[in-house]
């Protein structure tokens, strides 16, 4: 799939809703047959959009049971809007929007309480669950990646997965348009870098 | 490394997408066929059936003692006299507002369905919702169970203290606060990333600040408000560990609820609620008049992990929140309606009746009210905007413990979640 192809303005209340749409004809049948309960067309939107969000909340997150939960809550939260949406927007934008910030969210709540460290006797009385181990994306990218701080992954992965323009990016992280510049570009500056010393 | 170089290689699948694909289609899916059907001007269907159901309240008369009850509210509050006695239901059959009840029995939580139907989860001392309803959060003795709507544990956690007051934080629900003992901890919603929060609590389940939904941001989103014995209120971003504001002393809480808003938060005393706004400042203290105090309601704590009946509850927007006042005789209860603002109001009288009322919740879109009347052993839901709308269901104790027989104890209603 095409991100711009299915993917564009926003569709509910909120900062996204000024991102410009970029709907295409079948994609926006897709959403106003689901609205009206099809669910041949709500697969075709799950279809759709499912890569996009698990992708790019794994490669902020780098976490892949991270991922499938912060997709899998966008999405639900996506359904439970869908009979508010305006039919002339999609939703892509919103969804990309919950992915990101969710993801941004999950990634620095991570590193806080990694920081904070653990109460050695609380530690003690937990009862410790087994994790599933998660095996890299792709060894170069994510490596590259991972140097990059939390934000500056963010709108590389706007700009660069689901190929948002940097104005756009913007209004969905409610930054000036200018950070979003200089982040992409210290960030593009560093995966260069990284990318360069992988290659050596 | 140029731009459409990094563009194809985030292209590339990411480990376990596919899995997680079918995983996540599965419970898009189930969401999806959840979601209401939608109404058509063009089907004279959905008209017929609301007259169908106005036609089903106002003909349903029967006469029992809350029904009697139920009518003396319908005449002193409106002046309207009312032939004959409003019935009370002899069972749970349906939700006014629909949503997903949890009331909790001696035998456990029981989920009610819109529909009247209900499932019992299994032993637990008590249960709150997640935010979307897909999961329950129970604790049992010294464990902390996340459950899914039919029962299934997801995940546990055990600890060496009693367990009580687990509250899932709101949209998107990645965190759980709860009490072990006198420590107030929070834990990831998967789990995992168990951590103190808070040593020497007040036992009153800790309240999270209400975020927006629609307008989700990265940060401020795990709010939690929570007390210490002292009556201190202390609103903490659990993410960062900073302290957002700490009230003064004074009547130590029973209960926390904020504002749909987020702009006011009640700590309810047994003697006052103190009404705090979103910064912290207290703008009143409502003093609860001898006789009508929130102890009569709350009761002493009997057993670990036992949790307070709500005593108050904020309508679905706006200030305005429902409160239980009872009689320390337990001779007459009521519910009002107050605002929580600088000036509160003369409290409105919604509901009263005899003996004494466990709990009152508002459905969330705010419509009905229910309210546990364990004197008359019913549940009473009321509609604030139609006073004349009052249901009465009866035989409540025995309903939420089959073969308990006489010796049935009523239930807490605990949480209503996800109307449609």
């Amino acid at each position: 799939m095409t991100p711009s192809a299915t993917s564009g303005a926003a569709a509910t209340p909120g900062a996204a809703a000024h991102v410009m749409p970029r709907l295409s004809r079948q994609a926006h049948g897709s959403l106003r047959r689901a609205k009206a309960g099809s669910v041949a067309d709500f697969d075709a939107l799950f279809s759709a959009h499912w890569p996009q969000a698990y992708r790019a909340a794994y490669l902020i997150a780098h976490d892949a049971a991270a991922a499938e939960d912060i997709a899998q809550e966008a999405f639900i939260a996506a359904i439970r809007a869908l009979d508010r949406f305006d039919r002339r927007r999609p939703f892509g934008p919103w969804l990309h929007r919950i992915v990101v910030n969710r993801a941004i969210d999950w990634t620095r709540t991570r590193a806080l309480r990694r920081e904070a460290g653990g109460d050695v006797e609380e530690q003690r009385e937990l009862a410790a669950l087994p994790q599933e181990p998660t095996r890299p994306y792709s060894d170069e990218l994510v490596r590259a990646l991972s140097k990059l701080s939390t934000e500056h992954r963010a709108v590389v992965v706007l700009r660069h997965l689901l190929e948002y323009t940097p104005g756009e990016i913007a209004r969905l992280l409610d930054l000036p348009r200018g950070t979003v510049n200089s982040r992409l570009r210290r960030a593009l500056d560093q995966l260069e870098a990284e990318l360069g010393e992988e290659r050596r | 490394m140029n731009n459409r170089r990094i563009a194809e290689l985030m292209r590339e699948p990411a480990p376990g997408e596919r899995e997680a694909a079918e995983r996540g289609h599965e419970l898009a899916r189930a969401a999806f066929a959840e979601r209401p059907a939608r109404t058509s001007s063009r089907l004279p269907i959905a008209p017929a059936a609301a007259l169908a159901a106005i036609v089903a309240v106002v003909v349903a008369v029967a006469l029992t003692p809350a029904g009697g009850a139920i009518a003396k509210l319908v005449r002193e509050s409106l002046g309207d006299p009312v032939d004959g006695e409003r019935p009370a239901k002899p069972a749970l059959t349906s939700l006014p507002s629909g949503g997903e009840l949890l009331v909790v029995s001696e035998r456990g939580p029981w989920v009610v369905h819109a529909d009247g139907s209900q499932r019992l989860l299994g032993a637990y001392d008590d249960a709150s919702w997640s935010p979307s309803g897909r999961y329950v959060v129970a604790t049992d003795g010294r464990q902390l169970v996340a459950l899914t709507p039919t029962g299934e544990p997801r995940w546990s956690l055990s600890r060496l203290a009693p367990v009580s007051g687990a509250r899932w934080s709101p949209f998107p629900g990645y965190r759980v606060a709860y009490l072990s003992g006198r420590s107030l901890r929070v834990v990831a919603g998967d789990g995992t990333e168990d951590s103190l929060e808070a040593r020497g609590v007040a036992a009153v389940a800790p309240a999270w600040r209400p975020v927006d939904a629609e307008s989700v941001s990265s940060e401020g989103e795990h709010v939690l408000a929570f007390a210490d014995r002292s009556g201190q209120v202390e609103v903490r971003d659990t993410d960062s560990g900073r302290t957002l504001w700490r009230s003064g002393a004074g009547d130590e809480p029973v209960q926390l609820t904020w504002s749909p808003d987020a702009n006011r938060l009640l700590a309810v005393g047994r003697r006052s609620v103190r009404i705090f706004d979103g910064d912290g400042r207290l703008l009143a203290t409502v003093s609860l008049p001898a006789g009508l105090a929130a102890e009569a309601v709350v009761g002493a704590r009997t057993a670990p992990g036992e949790a307070d009946p709500r005593v108050a509850d904020f309508a679905a927007s706006g200030h305005e929140f429902a409160l239980i006042r009872a009689s320390r005789t337990a001779a007459q209860s009521e519910v009002v309606l107050l605002e929580a603002e600088r000036r509160p109001g003369r409290p409105h009288e919604l509901f009263t009746g005899p003996g004494s009322f466990s709990g009152l919740l508002w459905s969330e879109d705010g419509s009905s009210l229910v309210v546990g009347w364990p004197s008359a052993d019913q549940l009473v839901f009321l509609r604030p905007d139609r006073p004349r709308r009052v249901t009465a269901v009866s035989n409540v104790a025995r309903q939420f413990d089959p073969g308990g027989g006489a010796d049935a104890a009523f239930p807490r209603i605990s949480d209503w979640c996800c109307s449609p």
